[in-house]
């Protein structure tokens, strides 16, 4: 007669096979979710950038309108507050 | 090394150990076939494992998709530590514990899920099966005392495999099974319909 209380009785009970149709289901999910996973985390070759990606875009035009901008020295204080800090320093009268 | 219970035991099963190994470090790495392979290999004991968690063949349908879409996602993130097994018994046990608690309104139904899969698979119990009874008493244990047992005496894994799993000592293991015996031993003994 079988211990009522005999874990190993665990160890016997068998799992009924999975459906196929759930599994090849599973396995198309999985792999395509794969695949997505792949091509999000693939680096972009050649920095080229999409067509549609405009923030590098304006800010570049940014910098490039530094560039041309007025070459007075409050224009490039605002930009280089320790450049502004040292002409400062040179108009103070000597202490 | 860990060995799945369901597998061949012996050097065979180190080999394919191994394999697995290899085969996730490569998927890790994007290799779409290894993948494939790693999950048409694991399916029926990611279903197996969930089977035995929840009780219901449709319910483990369920689980094994979550887990093979988690191993999607997972997989490039794994650095071969602690062997693929653990880490897949981990991954299945997490997803039938996420799924458990999104379904906690329903408790009630674990035993009943033990009991129907039971009828499922093996056809009309006797009405005293005593594996019927214990895998029914079992399912409504307190989960760290149903993993351990059922990883300890389900599965087949040893204490220290099993303390891998579930991410706690082979101590905390041991404790566990001994009171998940107590208590198992106490519910046994109660006629049932008399169970608290």
């Amino acid at each position: 007669m079988t211990d009522p209380f005999d874990l190993e009785q665990l160890k016997t009970m068998k799992a009924p096979a999975p459906s196929r149709e759930a599994k090849d289901s599973a396995m198309r999910a999985a792999v395509d979710e794969f695949d997505q996973q792949k091509s999000k985390s693939r680096p972009r070759i050649g920095g080229r950038r999409p067509s549609h990606d405009h923030s590098q875009t304006v800010m570049e035009h940014d910098n490039d309108s530094n560039d041309e901008g007025p070459a007075d020295d409050r224009h490039r204080d605002r930009h280089h507050p320790g450049g502004a800090a040292r002409r400062l320093s040179r108009l103070q009268p000597d202490q | 090394m860990m060995t799945m219970q369901a597998e061949a035991s012996g050097p065979e099963t180190a080999i394919r150990e191994d394999s697995d190994h290899a085969l996730a470090l490569a998927a890790g790495r994007g290799d779409r076939d290894a993948f494939a392979a790693l999950i048409e290999r694991h399916y029926d004991t990611i279903h197996r494992i969930a089977w035995r968690w929840c009780g219901d063949a449709s319910e483990a349908d369920d689980i094994a998709q979550d887990v093979s879409i988690k191993l999607a996602r997972a997989v490039g993130g794994w650095r071969g530590e602690g062997g693929f097994s653990t880490w897949l018994y981990r991954i299945v046990l997490n997803a039938v514990r996420d799924r458990q608690r999104a379904q906690a309104a329903e408790k009630r139904r674990v035993e009943a899920f033990a009991v129907q899969a039971l009828v499922e698979a093996q056809g009309a119990p006797e009405a005293d099966d005593p594996a019927q009874r214990l895998w029914a008493a079992v399912a409504t244990l307190p989960d760290r005392q149903r993993d351990a047992v059922l990883l300890v005496h389900g599965e087949g894994l040893n204490h220290g495999e099993a303390a891998d799993v579930m991410g706690v000592s082979e101590g905390t293991v041991s404790f566990h099974i001994h009171e998940a015996k107590k208590k198992l031993k106490r519910m046994m003994q109660t006629p049932e319909g008399e169970q608290s």
